[in-house]
């Protein structure tokens, strides 16, 4: 929104003008005229003069139009055109990474949380996402950025490809599954990847990583969920868990809970593919409160329209009086 | 109280006393011919008389060239018709306004005239009508008329030259030398008959004050305006619009090449109107070109004869 701190003055000097113009047409003309003649239509009758005069009025006109056009962006450049934006500068130091667990036991959740994922750009204004996936090894699908056009369509993508298992879309399945390496779901590892994708170590950000996953592990991996969990919190990153409830393995889950809770992060249960939403919602709330939400109010001048227009005004008048030499 | 007339004759004696004092010893063509052209005398030859005012036979037996000296005519009675419309508070071509030109004219003319010992009268308009004066003999007399030309100052009247010699024509019986005196009228073939009619009644003398240049004016930065719509918005204190001259066109060369090609075609017409009524006519700008002028016009006039 455009607005004009300096209005008051562009007004006052309207007005001044206007009085000036006013004063000047209150002169009477006859103090204008000063020898006097006879006949004098003998001049002014000629067909030469009135064409004269005819292109004289039309260039006075000409030249007026384009003097109250200069003047009137003068007086827009005079009332200083800025433009407000309130920003929340800290917004623009967090980043969250969404990391997911795409093994055979998370399928079933996965386009549910990536549905919800899609729904949370768009409330993202300034902050950086990225994504990682993993099973046996981590992938990073796309690196922490504020493009969210492209973060969409990468999590659309990643959608029909979950939807599809894999036929279509984002093929998950080979690029987590190496032939090298042994096991399945080394949820650690993926845990690791994603806290090592976040980049900008040198500056004060709030990292904040959702862990989509059921901690049920299924090979030996490199780092275990605490170790992993301590890598995190090494780098200052707090983990937000999201497992689907399961009565089967509780151990695993109580597990996770406890490395989230360590990196000062939250764990939350799915008890119906539904709750993602408000999980999602949740964890950005926690986010947002833990980081100062301080608004900051810019003001930017917008003087580019009203001193163009000037400039060019004035070369037009001067081109005009150079014309006509008045 | 004779002021107007005090300064012309200062102008006169300064410049030409003695040249007038021999010039105008019957300088005018006789109204009367056949009486008036006998001689009274001889007198000695000096700078400026005309050669063939000699009279050889008397030189011949004298040691210096002796000029004839004409007896003063019969009571000649000068009229001078002159313009005291609101045009002739408009400016000359030298600055000065025109009707201060038309007394000094009148003055002039009129002061040969009187110092001669002739009658001088004004035919004039007086606002409403043209009037002719008492004739007047004496220098206040003269006076008289030159104030009654000078009293029309800032008048509406419209009336020009014209008017009073269509009104002389009927009204005065006498020849009389006639010395029109007018700012630049229209001359037409209209007027002719009129001119006519009026010069082979009387002695016609035009003596014709010429305007001032108004783009000239303007380019100068006088912004000219038209004494004729300074008077009609005079009461709202506005002049007409076209009744001045922008100082931007007065730069325009195709203007004033049609203006001056205009007043050229006009002047030439009203010469040749006024040579083929037989009118002597000479043209005035400033009031150094006055006694030339009125000069010019007597031995014009002289010669025609």
């Amino acid at each position: 929104m455009v607005t004009t701190p300096l209005l008051w003055l562009a007004i006052v000097l309207a007005v001044l003008a206007v009085l000036a113009l006013v004063v000047a047409f209150l002169i009477p003309a006859r103090s204008r005229g000063r020898a006097p003649v006879a006949y004098l239509s003998r001049l002014t009758a000629l067909p030469a003069y009135i064409r004269a005069r005819r292109r004289l009025l039309l260039g006075s006109l000409a030249g007026l139009a384009v003097l109250a056009l200069t003047a009137a962006f003068a007086l827009a450049g005079v009332a200083r055109p800025t433009v407000q934006e309130t920003i929340s500068p800290k917004r623009h130091l967090r980043d969250v990474m969404l990391c997911l667990d795409v093994s055979g036991s998370m399928i079933d959740y996965d386009a549910e949380i990536i549905e919800s994922y899609i729904s949370m750009v768009d409330s993202f204004d300034g902050e950086r996402i990225g994504m990682t996936i993993f099973n046996a090894t981590g992938v990073t699908v796309f690196p922490l950025t504020d493009d969210y056009d492209m973060a969409k369509e990468f999590l659309e993508d990643a959608h029909e490809g979950f939807t599809s298992y894999g036929m279509e879309g984002l093929d998950f399945i080979t690029p987590t599954q190496p032939p090298v390496v042994t096991g399945s779901s080394l949820i650690g590892d993926g845990l690791v990847t994603c806290v090592e994708a976040f980049d900008r170590m040198d500056e004060e950000r709030s990292r904040s990583i959702i862990l989509a996953t059921d901690n049920e592990l299924a090979g030996e991996p490199l780092f275990t969920m605490p170790q992993a969990a301590d890598h995190a919190i090494d780098r200052g990153v707090r983990v937000y868990a999201l497992a689907p409830t399961r009565y089967f393995f509780p151990a695993a889950l109580t597990e996770l809970e406890t490395a989230a809770e360590r990196t000062e992060g939250e764990f939350h249960s799915m008890s119906d593919a539904g709750a993602v939403d408000r999980i999602v919602t949740s964890v950005q709330a926690t986010e947002a409160a833990l980081t100062d939400g301080r608004l900051v109010t810019l003001f930017h001048d917008r003087p580019v329209v009203p001193l163009v227009g000037t400039g060019i005004g004035l070369l037009a008048l001067l081109l005009l009086f150079w014309r006509l030499r008045l | 109280m004779a002021a107007l007339l005090t300064r012309i004759r200062a102008r006169l004696t300064l410049h030409t006393h003695r040249r007038v004092a021999s010039l105008l010893d019957g300088g005018w063509a006789s109204v009367f011919h056949g009486q008036s052209l006998d001689f009274d005398d001889l007198r000695e030859y000096v700078d400026g008389d005309e050669i063939r005012d000699i009279d050889w036979k008397a030189s011949a037996r004298h040691s210096v060239p002796l000029v004839k000296r004409y007896t003063d005519h019969r009571r000649l009675r000068l009229a001078l018709v002159v313009a005291t419309g609101r045009t002739m508070d408009a400016t000359a071509t030298g600055g000065e306004s025109k009707r201060d030109l038309a007394i000094l004219l009148a003055g002039m003319a009129g002061w040969f005239a009187v110092r001669g010992g002739d009658e001088v009268c004004l035919v004039a308009s007086d606002g409403h009508r043209t009037r002719i004066t008492r004739p007047e003999s004496s220098e206040a007399g003269l006076e008289h008329i030159l104030r009654r030309i000078l009293a029309h100052r800032g008048t509406q009247d419209t009336s020009t030259v014209l008017d009073h010699l269509d009104w002389m024509s009927s009204r005065l019986r006498r020849r009389h030398l006639v010395i029109v005196i007018s700012d630049e009228i229209d001359v037409t073939d209209a007027h002719l008959r009129l001119l006519r009619k009026a010069s082979s009644h009387h002695e016609l003398l035009w003596l014709t004050i010429t305007e001032a240049d108004p783009l000239a004016m303007a380019a100068d930065g006088n912004i000219p305006f038209d004494v004729d719509a300074a008077l009609v918005g005079a009461p709202t204190g506005t002049v007409r619009a076209g009744s001045s001259v922008p100082r931007a066109l007065a730069r325009d060369s195709a203007v004033a090449r049609d203006y001056r090609a205009a007043e050229e075609a006009r002047r030439e017409n009203t010469a040749r109107v006024l040579r083929a009524a037989g009118v002597v006519s000479e043209r005035v700008g400033t009031s150094a070109q006055a006694l030339p002028a009125i000069h010019r016009a007597a031995e014009r006039h002289r010669r025609a004869r």
